[in-house]
């Protein structure tokens, strides 16, 4: 395989033998950088003139011709090989890296819920929004094992784009569902994650995440985190509550402990998961978004279900983005606990 | 973002951050303190009271500095966790890790600093004479 290998070899063969008719039929060829002729006509002899084909840094062939051809029509003929070489170059980079992105996001598309479990007297929504380059986020709303009146929701954001971190959020994920089952609450469980990935696994990127774990009965609720935004708990009567516990992000620091804090959700109570793409959006302006218009939004709808929350808080941000084009994942995830009486649908 | 640099004494580079810290030059911030410390720079103190943002590459990118001024190479994938622990342990074991050190970050920042657990092992100053005077 050599560099040339980019240029069609007919294309290549035809120009050179323009190249060699305008030198008035003298002897013009491409030899790679082992001497073997590529393309065109080789020269040999005292008087071959031979100028080296350049691609980063590196001589990857030389043009040669024989002696009627002049220094200045070799090296424009060197030269212009080195502008398609390199452009081919820069081409095929573009299209690796767009692939490489465009994996991840299957990857990390494939990692999100397509629906949510149905459970009596809660109802969940969510909004994902991926940004072009940036990506990462993960939430989930899932049963606990062994315990069919309990279920988890966790929401995580790995830093990094394409590949890899696709890869590290499969990996969090599954990790997380397996210690949210059988470890001993939601702090306990991040302290698991967090030592497999400090003992065994090699990455320079960094995940946040946040883990609840709520009896759907009592609304008695569980919760830790590693390094997340807090989620809000907003009640039925308008008040909000940081979710909050102290917990460094994930896979960072050996010895790393998690607070678990607990609280309970009451009938008409909602509560706001989100990653900082929310937060961080930007106007037009470069202006954030900020904490105080989520505050707001969740304030004026709070005892709707979750689906008239989430739309309240998409619409709000997306009329403040306008035109901008967002820098991060956009993902908020809402859960609700049906004020008492009231039907199990929206 | 604008970055300057100053040299107060021998061994200590501070490097002054303005604007907002990002996805679009975080890698440039990791390639300024490897220069610094090619040139011999061994203390890094950064000045923070002009940055206004920083996102999770800044993170990334404070994380790639506290490696670079351990002489260890970043962000190649399998030096990042284990330079973090090593540096991590440094602490819990009461040896002084402060290669890097912040000065005066603004208040969302020091918040993020504070929930992800990086002023565990990024200590964190209020002002510039402090951090040179520690």
């Amino acid at each position: 395989m050599s560099a040339f290998d980019v240029i069609d070899g007919q294309a290549l063969a035809d120009w050179l033998a323009l190249a060699c008719a305008a030198a008035g039929g003298a002897s013009i060829g491409i030899v790679d950088a082992d001497g073997r002729l590529l393309a065109g006509r080789g020269a040999e002899g005292p008087d071959r003139r031979a100028e080296g084909i350049r691609l980063d840094g590196r001589e990857v062939g030389t043009l040669v011709a024989a002696e009627p051809v002049s220094a200045e029509l070799v090296a424009v003929l060197a030269r212009s090989v080195e502008l398609v070489l390199n452009g081919a170059r820069d081409q095929a980079e573009r299209a690796r890296v767009g692939n490489e992105l465009a994996i991840g996001r299957r990857i990390q598309r494939s990692l999100l819920p397509r629906s949510f479990p149905e459970v009596d007297g809660w109802t969940f929504a969510a909004h994902y929004e991926p940004a072009r380059e940036i990506g990462g986020d993960l939430y989930d709303v899932f049963r606990l094992r062994g315990d069919a009146g309990r279920i988890g929701i966790l929401i995580a954001d790995v830093t990094g784009k394409g590949i890899p971190a696709a890869l590290l959020m499969a990996d969090v994920r599954a990790l997380l569902h397996a210690a949210a089952d059988n470890a001993d609450g939601p702090a306990d469980a991040l302290g698991r994650v967090n030592r497999i990935l400090v003992d065994e696994r090699a990455t320079s990127l960094f995940v946040t995440a946040a883990l609840i774990a709520i009896d759907v009965e009592t609304g008695a609720a569980r919760y830790a985190s590693a390094g997340h935004e807090a989620p809000l708990l907003v009640r039925a009567d308008g008040r909000i509550e940081r979710v909050d516990a102290a917990g460094p992000i994930l896979g960072a620091f050996g010895d790393a402990s998690f607070a678990e804090e607990r609280t309970v959700i009451a009938p008409g109570d909602a509560l706001l998961f989100y990653t900082d793409g929310l937060t961080e959006a930007r106007d037009p302006g470069r202006r954030f978004y900020g904490e105080e218009p989520v505050l707001a939004t969740l304030g004026a709808v709070s005892g709707r279900s979750a689906a008239a929350i989430r739309d309240a808080l998409v619409a709000d941000v997306l009329a403040f983005r306008g035109a901008a084009e967002p820098f991060d994942d956009l993902t908020l995830l809402v859960a609700e606990r049906r004020p008492s009486g009231a039907a199990s649908t929206a | 973002m604008n970055t300057t640099v100053d040299r107060p004494s021998a061994g200590v580079a501070v490097l002054g951050l303005d604007g907002e810290l990002d996805a679009s030059n975080y890698r440039e911030l990791i390639e300024r303190g490897q220069a610094l410390y090619a040139e011999g720079a061994r203390r890094l103190i950064l000045d923070l009271s002009r940055l206004t943002y920083m996102s999770s590459s800044g993170i990334v990118a404070l994380h790639s500095l506290a490696l670079v001024f351990r002489g260890q190479q970043p962000p190649d994938p399998e030096a990042g966790w284990s330079a973090f622990h090593a540096v991590s342990s440094d602490a819990a074991g009461g040896e002084a890790v402060d290669q890097v050190r912040l000065v005066a970050p603004a208040p969302s920042i020091a918040a993020n600093l504070a929930r992800t657990g990086l002023d565990r092992i990024l200590p964190i100053f209020p002002d510039l004479e402090a951090a040179l005077a520690a």
